[in-house]
């Protein structure tokens, strides 16, 4: 090897050490400071435990509709549809639709007072506390 | 405990029988066959077990029993061939010792990267958003529904219920084996490919390059934050790379070994990666294109024909699970049912499109990370490209293989029925990250970086039929 294919090759190694170094340590330094700091909650752990009874309810036979309200004006649109996938997640094998057109519906409420507003044809059947309901809409 | 017996069931079934099928012995090139045989043996069990609940029950547990009964034959084969697969001698150990600071490097980026999946388990421990409302969502519906296991493939609900099922029914299949269904699961397969990854690049680039390329390449994985928050999401992008560059690896370990069971492996991980997501098509007709082109100019249309069959002879016992799935189970893709004519031909003419798709890909290659393909740039410009006389076509027809895969994302996206942008801007990392492991290891491989190990492996009885140069580093 050449006095210059091996200063090439020697640069080569160092760009490649520093740059993987430099990166490596940001990536350290980032895990480090999540596992030290003060957990948060996991907020699809939160979502399983606020279904954990209804679930047991739910039968894989029946498809369930879902409703919600808003979270506040300080949450974006993908927040808010969040928590649909969220539900879904916590309650399979049962179907939940995002829609109120059917039998049995899946309440989830940010504000218990939107509750009051729901049309009259819908049901309280049972409340699981937390704002999870289960509703039936006696409409369809 | 029993999560990792489970586990490596399948993945010691497909070691012990890929060190038979291709005649080495089993603490050759550990890392590399061991990483082969993950991604293998994860595949296939997790393919089987689908058909396994489509004629039965996913709760049924009696494939246990079938797969245990399959471990014990494939001991009972390599005892009785143990000679081949744990004796010979130890020539092909090989005595070249990589730079003391590489292999800090490596140790030191192996910790972080650790630490860095530890911290995104402990922090989020069902995945990020895709990993639930997808394909840990799927794998819920499957271990918990019983009778109504395919309920998870009704298009009532949102989330992709078209998507394969290689995550969902490895991680039901492990569930059903425990009998409950905890987040642990999906989170170490996730690590495990994230890992093999990493095993698959390190071991192929240190049976054919040197040590220290092996090293370089696979710390430029380690390194990659996209490629780690990524691998430890829980979704299925790093499992469809690792497929690519297990594919990629087969394929060029066939061009120097000359061995069929590496093709046939070959078409066996291009249909692995289809089962993984559908975009594993996609990749599956890049690698298969070409590469019809290069052996039919080198080698003529029958010994072509030859081939096909045998990659085919891989690819479509994994390929039809795939085909029933989609026919019999998945409900119709919302990517193809949205496309309509003349509206899909004009969204291909409008030029605003193709200019937020170049600007979105470029923004993805220029600040993916330092580690990224900025560094790939830099180094290019000071590595030499000389792939010999004999490599050249082979080197032109990997090359292609990438540039196929990127159009036809680009393809996708141009075509993509629904509002482009927050849609683009959500997966186009995540895209690249199906050909960028095949890539670094592509670029090592043809990278003119010495290749000291292949030849001291060659004079020592290796076994390859590859080339026989002397060392040759940049000059």
């Amino acid at each position: 090897m050449s006095s210059l294919g091996k200063v090439r090759k020697e640069v080569i190694y160092a760009i490649i050490g520093l740059a993987c170094l430099y990166s490596g340590v940001s990536l350290l330094l980032e895990a480090w400071f999540t596992l030290t700091k003060e957990q948060e909650t996991d907020f699809v752990a939160v979502y399983e435990e606020r279904f954990l009874e209804l679930q047991k309810d739910l039968s894989p036979e029946i498809r369930y509709g879902y409703i919600s309200d808003n979270l506040g004006e300080n949450k974006s649109l993908r927040e808010n549809m969040a928590r649909y996938y969220l539900a879904s997640y916590a309650l399979a094998p049962s179907i939940i639709v995002n829609s109120n057109r059917y039998s049995y519906i899946v309440g989830d409420f940010y504000n218990l007072e939107n509750v009051e507003r729901l049309p009259p044809s819908f049901t309280i059947l049972k409340y699981y506390g937390d704002g999870v309901f289960l509703i039936e809409n006696v409409g369809i | 405990m029993s999560i990792a017996v489970f586990l490596s069931i399948p993945i010691l079934c497909a070691f012990l029988l890929y060190c038979l099928a291709t005649r080495k012995p089993a603490g050759r090139d550990l890392v590399l066959n061991l990483s082969i045989a993950l991604g293998l043996g994860l595949g296939v069990s997790s393919a089987t077990y689908f058909l396994w609940s489509a004629l039965f029950n996913p709760g049924n547990r009696l494939f246990l029993v079938i797969e245990l009964c399959l471990l014990l034959v494939v001991v009972a084969i390599v005892i009785r061939h143990r000679k081949a697969v744990f004796g010979g001698s130890r020539n092909w150990q090989h005595k070249e010792k990589p730079a003391g600071l590489l292999i800090l490097l490596a140790a030191f980026l192996c910790t972080a990267a650790g630490l860095a999946c530890l911290s995104a388990v402990v922090t989020s421990a069902h995945g990020t958003w895709d990993a639930w409302a997808i394909w840990n969502l799927r794998a819920r519906f499957i271990f918990r529904g019983g009778d109504y296991w395919t309920n998870g493939f009704s298009e009532m609900l949102f989330g992709h219920p078209d998507y394969p099922l290689f995550i969902p029914a490895s991680v039901a299949r492990i569930w059903t084996s425990i009998g409950n269904d905890t987040e642990i699961v999906p989170a170490l397969i996730s690590v495990l490919f994230t890992g093999g990854t990493v095993g698959l690049i390190y071991g192929f680039l240190k049976k054919y390059r040197l040590s220290e390329t092996a090293l370089l390449a696979s710390s430029m994985m380690l390194a990659n934050p996209m490629f780690i928050e990524l691998g430890v999401s829980q979704c299925a992008d790093v499992p469809l790379g690792f497929f690519t560059t297990c594919a990629l690896i087969l394929l060029l370990t066939y061009e120097r070994e000359k061995d069929s069971v590496y093709l046939a492996l070959f078409g066996l991980s291009l249909a692995l990666g289809a089962w993984v997501k559908n975009e594993g098509l996609v990749i599956s007709i890049a690698f298969l294109l070409p590469y019809v082109v290069y052996t039919g100019r080198m080698e003529g249309i029958r010994r072509c024909a030859g081939k096909a069959g045998i990659v085919l002879s891989g690819f479509l016992p994994v390929f039809l699970v795939v085909v029933l799935f989609k026919v019999g189970y998945a409900p119709g893709s919302t990517y193809v049912e949205g496309q309509e004519f003349p509206g899909s031909l004009w969204k291909a003419l409008d030029l605003a499109r193709h200019g937020s798709i170049w600007r979105a890909f470029l923004d993805t290659v220029l600040s993916n990370s330092l580690v990224g393909f900025p560094l790939i740039v830099v180094i290019a410009l000071l590595v030499r490209f000389q792939p010999k006389r004999s490599e050249i076509a082979l080197f032109a027809m990997t090359l292609s293989v990438f540039a196929a895969v990127l159009v036809a994302y680009y393809l996708i996206y141009l075509l993509y029925p629904f509002e482009l942008g927050p849609n683009m801007d959500q997966s186009i990392h995540r895209l690249g990250m199906h050909i960028w492991p095949a890539f670094v290891l592509w670029f090592f491989f043809f990278a003119d970086l010495g290749r000291a190990r292949e030849a001291a492996v060659e004079h020592q009885g290796g076994g390859l039929n590859g080339e026989r140069s002397a060392a040759s580093a940049p000059s």
